[in-house]
């Protein structure tokens, strides 16, 4: 192609492949000062004073905090730094925010997922901030030789309570740096807060309203070329044969290669095409005609997965929770149960799976949004059998994670290209790509039971789990034994005495991987359901039931009063239903209840959802909020529109006209209640998903009598 | 691979291309204006979308053939600074999560300011219906055109 010519435009300035003079770490640099300003990835001057890995100050009194944890959505962007400014006394609105790389000996913990980051940097975070405070305070004190207790500190200012001079941040920072970090760090309580707690809006929202917010997708490198690739569509299939030197000669197309690279422990194979841009990649790949051989291969129909599934219900599995003594109670007792079945789900993140990778020798750089830099820069590494620390790892903003985007298989492909091109190769799914490729959220099929006395009361719950195993996928798993996590959001705390958890894995070739609150999204479903069946088999009210199940546990009986309260649980509105569900799962207890009613064709209207949410102690009230209706939009989403489902071995859904998602106008009404309290934060962007599905299937049983017992379902066939 | 001349955000932009390339590539890769968005390729999913003489469409099924002479904008042509009111109520209402769906959002939703003014809750609904948001954002989208068109007929932007 030849060299783009520009009439009035410059082109966008290259990031520049190299890391910043100084403080901070080959970044990919999108930090904001004022909202709609990008700081260049030079944008932190050598005068910055680094207090700790994560605080910066120049002279101009400038506060720099480092992000070290991914930004997909979650808000982590807005979280880490409102940790760091409580104690470090900062008015955040002063700040820039600049994206660290990976480095695991420095920041510790990176991954984003399971709702763990406010969990995981709660201490830590506010420590580093407390301890530069110290630092700062005791240069202040002895240039003007007082004792520390005489000042205090507003604002990113030192005040000497005595002489009322004040000494900014920016004055004392380089002495501050010559101290030891202090170790004896006392952390405000809750009623001493000034920032966390509150609704601060969002550092990146700016960025995200003007299209300045740089993405995976955004990035360019100097000299780097496009790819798409032809995967497998049976994920194992083999390549026979392709049409290498047709496609080879199209208009801007350099190359044309099988690739091979390792999902979990299997090899997919595919064929790159390598082109000057992106449209000619695509363009080319219409023409690409590749003969598969899936000998060996069982080519599954959905059908087929559905039997095996079921019939995998009649062998036993690992127990993995026993209480009392389920054998003996199964004799002669009287028995209802109930099977539910939820199927495979695409994360389907709005922005599709993509990377920019460099080989180079024995080194290796990557550009692209990714939830674990960590784990991917060793998987980089490994696979290009070079040392970690000659992989660089560039981090963007997210457009969507959900569990996807923790997973490697993506950079290791755009790897693969790059070594055998010698080039940057900027590899982009398609959105056919993204949904029909995995991996997926596994199906899981529940047989729930329960069993009776005389006085028709409740002995015992069992519940025997059918899925994928992820943590089988790897190369050299333990087969025998299952993941502690996999029944995560399956209540617990209900006290049955006789109370069984046996989970039988599959063994499918279909890549399986964490998506939005993981195995709790079905889990919860499957109990929920089946608790409110209990609770109407035994002509209990479903919210009664459940706290007399949870007999002494406060917190769960207080959500529950609350949503009991806000939902007008007593005065329900004449021809609408009611359901409630209830999941604890990834630190967080979450009750939801849903309001239906059915229009005069017949189709169920959701009218309203009502959440009570028990996180903790809270570190952003607005953004748990964003994450709860999130949540219950994509809980939603796969309980009422999408499934992956498969013919002749292959995801028959690859895109949206196909897998559905919800949109505007079937996005509900949500009221959000976050109850207040000094417990330890819990997780915030999962908690909210496992509830929505029973909770709806729960009001539509109220109010038509029905079931639904498999997902998704269509509402306006009840 | 033809010279073709475009009108972007009111500039002249010359590039050399193949006539049938989606004009998505073409803003995002050989312009270099990114806030415009890949999300499905097949007028699914809203995330490229552009104003085409004011219409929003999708850039990424429209061959940049079909636009030369046409007047199109971008997320960059919007404002500066974050200035137009529709972007006011976006920061105000807190929409963005992920923030990725979030450009073609915008468009959607200016396009339909300027049509309708003041639209009532149903027609926002019908207007925003072809842009997905995998994170959620609706009803934030809701509230912040409703406020948008709000502040826009009292005058206070
Ligand atoms: S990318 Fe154009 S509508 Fe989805
Ligand atoms: S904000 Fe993430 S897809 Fe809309």
């Amino acid at each position: 192609m030849e060299p783009i010519k520009y009439l009035g435009y410059n082109r966008r300035d290259f990031l520049k492949l190299t890391g910043m003079a100084g403080a901070v770490f080959g970044l990919a640099g999108f930090a904001t000062k004022k909202e709609n300003k990008i700081v260049p990835l030079s944008g932190m001057s050598d005068e910055n004073v680094g207090l700790n890995h994560l605080i910066f100050i120049d002279k101009d009194s400038q506060v720099t905090l480092v992000n070290h944890r991914p930004e997909m959505g979650q808000g982590v962007y807005q979280s880490m730094p409102m940790l760091i400014a409580e104690e470090l006394e900062i008015n955040l609105k002063d700040i820039q925010v600049i994206q660290s790389g990976a480095d695991r000996e420095k920041y510790g913990h990176q991954q984003v997922g399971g709702s763990s980051s406010v969990r995981k940097s709660w201490t830590p975070s506010r420590q580093l901030g407390a301890a530069a405070r110290m630092m700062l305070v005791q240069a202040a004190a002895e240039q003007w030789a007082v004792p520390v207790g005489q000042c205090s500190v507003q604002n990113g200012v030192i005040r000497n309570n005595s002489s009322g001079a004040e000494l900014k941040y920016g004055e004392v920072v380089e002495k501050a740096a010559t101290y030891k970090v202090p170790t004896d760090i006392k952390l405000k309580s809750k009623g001493d807060f000034k920032v966390l707690g509150k609704s601060l809006p969002r550092l990146d929202a700016g960025l995200k309203t003007n299209g300045k917010a740089v993405f995976s997708l955004d990035m360019e490198v100097e000299g780097m070329v496009y790819a798409t690739m032809l995967r497998s569509p049976t994920f194992v299939g083999k390549i026979e044969s392709f049409n290498k030197e047709e496609v080879a000669a199209l208009p801007g197309v350099l190359n044309v290669l099988k690739i091979e690279t390792p999902v979990f422990s299997f090899k997919r194979q595919a064929v790159a095409i390598v082109a000057e841009n992106y449209p000619a990649a695509l363009k080319a790949k219409k023409a690409l005609k590749v003969k598969w051989n899936n000998e060996g291969v069982k080519l599954w129909s959905e059908k087929e997965v559905i039997d095996k599934f079921q019939s995998s219900s009649e062998v036993s599995g690992v127990v993995l929770e026993s209480e009392g003594d389920m054998a003996n109670l199964e004799q002669g007792a009287s028995q209802m149960e109930a099977t539910y079945y939820c199927p495979y789900q695409a994360h389907a993140c709005m922005e599709p799976m993509n990377a920019i990778v460099q080989v180079d020798g024995d080194s290796c750089t990557f550009w692209g949004g990714v939830q674990s830099p960590n784990w991917i820069k060793s998987t980089l590494a490994n696979y290009l059998s070079i040392p970690e620390k000659n992989v660089e790892m560039n981090i963007s903003f997210l457009g969507g994670g959900f569990g996807r985007k923790a997973f490697t298989d993506f950079a290791l492909e755009a790897a693969s290209i790059s070594k055998e091109m010698k080039r940057p190769i900027k590899l982009i799914w398609t959105r056919e790509d993204d949904i029909s490729q995995g991996p997926f959220r596994p199906a899981a099929l529940y047989k729930m039971s329960a069993y009776f006395n005389k006085k028709n009361e409740v002995t015992g719950l069992k519940n025997k789990l059918i899925t994928q195993d992820m943590g089988h996928q790897w190369p050299g798993a333990n087969k025998e034994e299952v993941t502690q996590w996999i029944f995560e959001g399956a209540n617990k705390n209900y006290g049955f005495s006789n109370f069984e958890l046996e989970a039988v894995p599959m063994e499918f070739p279909i890549p399986v991987m964490w998506w939005r609150s993981v195995y709790a999204s079905t889990n919860g479903f499957a109990h929920e359901s089946f608790i409110d069946e209990l609770a109407s088999a035994l002509k209990k009210d479903p919210i009664a039931y459940r706290k007399t199940l949870l007999k002494n546990k406060k917190r769960e009986s207080a959500v529950l009063d609350q949503i009991k309260k806000m939902s007008g649980w007593n005065n329900k509105k004449q021809g609408t239903g009611l359901g409630v569900a209830m999941v604890e799962s990834f630190g967080s207890i979450c009750a939801q209840a849903v309001q239906v009613s059915k229009n005069n064709k017949g189709s169920i209207t959701i009218e309203k959802v009502y959440v009570a949410m028990d996180c903790g102690m809270t570190v952003n009230p607005d953004i748990i909020g964003q994450q709860v209706e999130g949540s219950i939009v994509m809980g939603l989403t796969a309980a009422i529109k999408s499934k992956i489902s498969f013919e002749q071995g292959m995801a028959v859904e690859k895109n949206f006209d196909k897998f559905k998602m919800l949109r505007i106008h079937e996005s509900p009404e949500v009221q959000l209640h976050i109850m207040d309290n000094e417990e330890a934060p819990g997780g915030v962007g999962e908690p909210a998903l496992p509830p929505i599905a029973p909770a709806l299937t729960n009001a539509i049983f109220d109010l038509t009598g029905k079931r639904i017992r498999t997902l998704p379902f269509d509402l306006n066939e009840i | 691979m033809n010279q073709i001349k475009l009108n972007i955000n009111n500039e002249v932009v010359e590039v050399q291309v193949d006539p049938s390339t989606p004009l998505l590539w073409v803003i995002r890769d050989f312009v270099g204006l990114k806030g415009t968005k890949f999300g499905c390729g097949i007028a699914q999913c809203g995330a490229c979308t552009v104003h085409l003489d004011g219409q929003a469409v999708r850039s990424c099924v429209l061959p940049v053939a079909a636009v030369v002479n046409k007047k199109i904008t971008t997320i960059e042509g919007i404002s500066e600074n974050n200035a137009h009111p529709v972007q006011k109520a976006w920061v105000e209402h807190q929409v963005p999560q992920c923030g990725y769906c979030q450009s073609g959002q915008i468009m959607s939703a200016v396009a339909l300011l300027d049509k309708n003014p003041s639209p009532n809750s149903t027609e926002v609904v019908a207007a925003m219906q072809g842009n997905i948001c995998r994170c959620g954002t609706y009803n934030r989208i809701k509230k912040a055109i409703l406020s948008a068109s709000k502040d826009m007929s009292d005058g206070t932007n």
